[in-house]
């Protein structure tokens, strides 16, 4: 079992949505294409209002501070004609000690249709997920999976290469903080439903201690490669942590810049969930390249979590 | 007190034979005997009596933590577990490093029919840096002592104490874990935790200390126990340090002989435990050397946590689980129906249970209580026997449970064996696994 090969379903019921891990390839392309519905109709047809949660009321539990996954969600709720709310964690009873359990079950109380978990200890979703009979939305749990941003980064390769099916084949490369990083384990999963291989790269310190997956320790050796860059934000606290690695040798060996940038394949693309460091995991000149797809995953994030949103509280089956 | 119609353990296998137990003594009875006027009979129905079992690994939470448990309920379910007798942590609010407390805790320990040994800790208020009055406490009684819950980090105190238990006659027990290496580490390091993005505590982490224990003894010889051991280097460690004569015993845990990390990957807290589930490799390999006989002890590690404590996160949630009252099933389900082959066997062999239910009895029962008598000449004030049945399954349920917590991680998972009877001297405490209320509190 590795990040990139655990594909089975663990039972858990369809009324969440927790970790790429237990989609399957059909409901995650059923996602896909109903993402780009809806970018169809927004960009084309100026649509704002699609009215499939007209009366819902989805709320936000983000116990990591997170601006732009949040207001992905509040975004997508509305167009769909819902209500968002936010429960405030800093102001809150769980500034008094108050359990994850109660507070969830108060949200639940309240008559909310929807909470949207974030959390920075892995798992919290799946636990809110048994405790609640709402429908409960993974927005990134510690390492270990950020499924809606998976889903989004499809729309947005599926966009760039012209289909699901065109990722078949694709090698996807993510480039840093492996390890620590939900996203790399949701993409990387996400993309093999589809049969793009990925590897690895980053710092030995930097990688999941047990490898049973490609790894690289040179961004060089496969620069030139690969379809996808993968480029992940260094965590500079996580950095400090780690004692053996410096900031500076980190930047020299998988900072991609302009220079290194030159060696990318034809046709390949840059990604990036942000927020960026630049200067960090990407120099001046990458940060604004059009290679880099990071735009279009920030608009396309909003259309992958209207399709989630839809298929759990939409009132027909999605098309 | 007699015991009729059981299959009686006697040290190897088992022999149909009826028991009398009294207050001071235990003698087999004749066939042709009838039991005096007003002698209490159980009836063991064709099950299994053997030696009541000994915990040298239970966390009492008293002082400080009786919102998690309880003198009260804590006997309660150990008495449903089959245990006559435990060793109570010292990891307590306050830490049990003083003469004073020891003394208190011996004292009201003593009112239930279920022994409570208290221990003491090896350094003060268990940070490490200083050792206890351990000449003192002694006096006073205490004969275990243990920072359990963490290591001792400082070989040069490890070594001190493994020369005043060798001086004194106690037993320093360690919970083998380095402080860096697990540090931050919630789950087994491995491919789970790779896969989850959990953050891991390595193997190594353990037997790194573990091959210093041992090498420290080497020479000092003190009564060295190794808690909870559940990696592969502690194996060859162990198998090397008895080859070698180095002195020491060992425990292992039901919950690494039974579960494996994959448990985790539903991020249920009651899985969260120091030292952490291992892989499936491991598990087994663990259950291999314990039937060839490595460990000396199964230890419960019987840690209770108030439900609001483990419904937080995995990172937060404390590590422990509890064990007492589940501990005999957990073991012969892991003995008899976890082994590669016997999955999903409905048929076992009786001699595969009774070889099976013959080592529980050893390490449970007979290896506890000898270990702790050979050292520190401490033993069971009263003789205390168990009826077990090995063969039933049966699925835990949360209202099953007597401890006040109910971390376990047992609930709804079918498991074999039940315990059917306690009985320590002439109080009965289970009856046909129900307990007897009256039986709790010692009458003398």
């Amino acid at each position: 079992m590795t990040v990139l090969d655990d594909r089975r379903c663990r039972g858990v019921s369809g009324k969440d949505f927790l970790a790429i891990a237990e989609l399957t390839k059909d409901k995650v392309q059923t996602l896909v294409e109903q993402a780009h519905f809806y970018q169809r109709r927004f960009s084309k047809e100026g649509v704002r209002d699609f009215g499939e949660l007209k009366g819902q009321v989805v709320v936000s539990l983000f116990y990591e501070n997170s601006t732009r996954t949040r207001m992905s969600f509040e975004r997508a709720t509305k167009l769909l004609g819902g209500d968002f709310a936010y429960f405030d964690i800093a102001s809150s009873s769980v500034a008094k000690g108050e359990s994850l359990r109660d507070t969830a079950t108060v949200l639940e109380a309240l008559g909310f249709s929807a909470v949207v978990v974030r959390h920075y200890s892995e798992g919290v979703s799946h636990q809110v997920a048994k405790w609640l009979d709402i429908p409960v939305i993974n927005a990134g749990d510690g390492c270990h999976e950020h499924p809606s941003q998976a889903i989004g980064d499809l729309v947005t390769l599926s966009e760039r290469f012209g289909s699901l099916k065109a990722l078949d084949g694709l090698k996807v490369a993510f480039v840093g903080d492996v390890a620590h990083s939900r996203v790399a384990r949701s993409v990387s999963r996400a993309v093999a439903l589809f049969g793009a291989s990925s590897v690895f790269v980053g710092p030995p310190e930097m990688l999941p201690p047990f490898r049973n997956m490609p790894v690289v320790y040179d961004l060089d050796e496969v620069i030139g490669e690969v379809d996808v860059l993968y480029m992940l934000r260094v965590q500079q606290e996580r950095l400090l942590e780690r004692e053996t690695i410096d900031l500076a040798s980190y930047v020299r060996r998988f900072q991609l810049n302009q220079i290194r940038s030159a060696k990318m394949r034809q046709g390949g693309v840059i990604m990036h969930p942000g927020p960026m460091n630049v200067g960090v995991e990407v120099d001046a000149y990458v940060s604004k390249s059009l290679e880099l797809l990071a735009p279009a995953q920030v608009r396309n994030g909003v259309f992958g979590r209207m399709a989630i949103l839809s298929s759990l509280l939409g009132g027909e089956e999605v098309a | 007190m007699w015991i009729r119609g059981g299959k009686l353990f006697d040290g190897e296998g088992f022999k149909e034979s009826d028991l009398a137990v009294s207050q001071d003594r235990i003698r087999k009875v004749g066939d042709q005997e009838t039991p005096p006027l007003g002698t209490r009979v159980i009836d063991a129905g064709g099950r299994y009596v053997g030696p009541a079992f000994v915990d040298l690994h239970t966390h009492s939470r008293t002082p400080g933590k009786d919102g998690s448990e309880t003198a009260d309920t804590l006997v309660r379910a150990a008495a449903l577990g089959g245990y006559c007798f435990m060793v109570a942590m010292a990891n307590t609010d306050p830490v049990v490093d003083s003469v004073d407390l020891y003394k208190d805790l011996t004292r009201s320990f003593a009112r239930y029919s279920v022994e409570v040994l208290q221990a003491a800790s090896v350094t003060k208020r268990r940070e490490g840096n200083e050792l206890v009055d351990m000449v003192s406490l002694h006096e006073a009684g205490a004969v275990f002592f243990s920072d359990d819950g963490d290591v001792i980090s400082d070989a040069r105190l490890m070594k001190k104490a493994l020369e005043y238990s060798r001086r004194l006659g106690v037993i320093v027990a360690e919970h083998a874990q380095d402080e860096r290496l697990s540090y931050g580490g919630v789950m087994n390091e491995g491919e789970i935790s790779s896969e989850l993005g959990v953050s891991g505590i390595p193997e190594d982490a353990e037997s790194v200390v573990v091959a210093r224990d041992l090498e420290l003894n080497r020479v000092v010889k003190g009564n060295l126990h190794l808690m909870h051991l559940s990696s592969l280097g502690s194996i060859e460690l162990l198998r090397h340090a008895r080859s070698a004569g180095i002195p020491f015993s060992s425990e292992v845990t039901p919950h690494h002989l039974l579960l494996n990390d994959s448990e985790l990957r539903e991020f249920n807290t009651n899985y969260k435990v120091n030292p952490p589930l291992r892989s499936e490799q491991t598990r087994r390999a663990l259950l291999r050397a314990f039937r060839a006989d490595l460990f000396d002890v199964v230890g419960t590690d019987h840690a209770p946590h108030a439900r609001h404590l483990k419904e937080r996160s995995i990172r937060e949630a404390p590590f422990g689980l509890i064990g007492l009252q589940s501990a005999f099933s957990a073991t012969i389900s892991a003995l008899v129906d976890s082994e590669e082959g016997d999955m999903g066997n409905t048929e076992v062999d009786t001699s595969f249970i009774e070889e099976s239910l013959a080592l529980i009895f050893r390490k449970m029962a007979v290896a506890p209580q000898r270990i702790l008598e050979s050292v520190t000449g401490v033993k069971a004030k009263v003789p205390a026997y168990v009826v077990v049945d090995p063969s039933s399954k049966s699925s835990l349920q949360e209202s099953d449970l007597v401890s006040m917590s109910k971390n376990s991680p047992y609930i709804g998972r079918e498991l074999r064996g039940s315990v059917a009877s306690l009985v320590i001297g002439e109080n009965v405490l289970v009856d046909e696994g129900r307990l007897v209320e009256e039986g709790i509190i010692n009458a003398r």
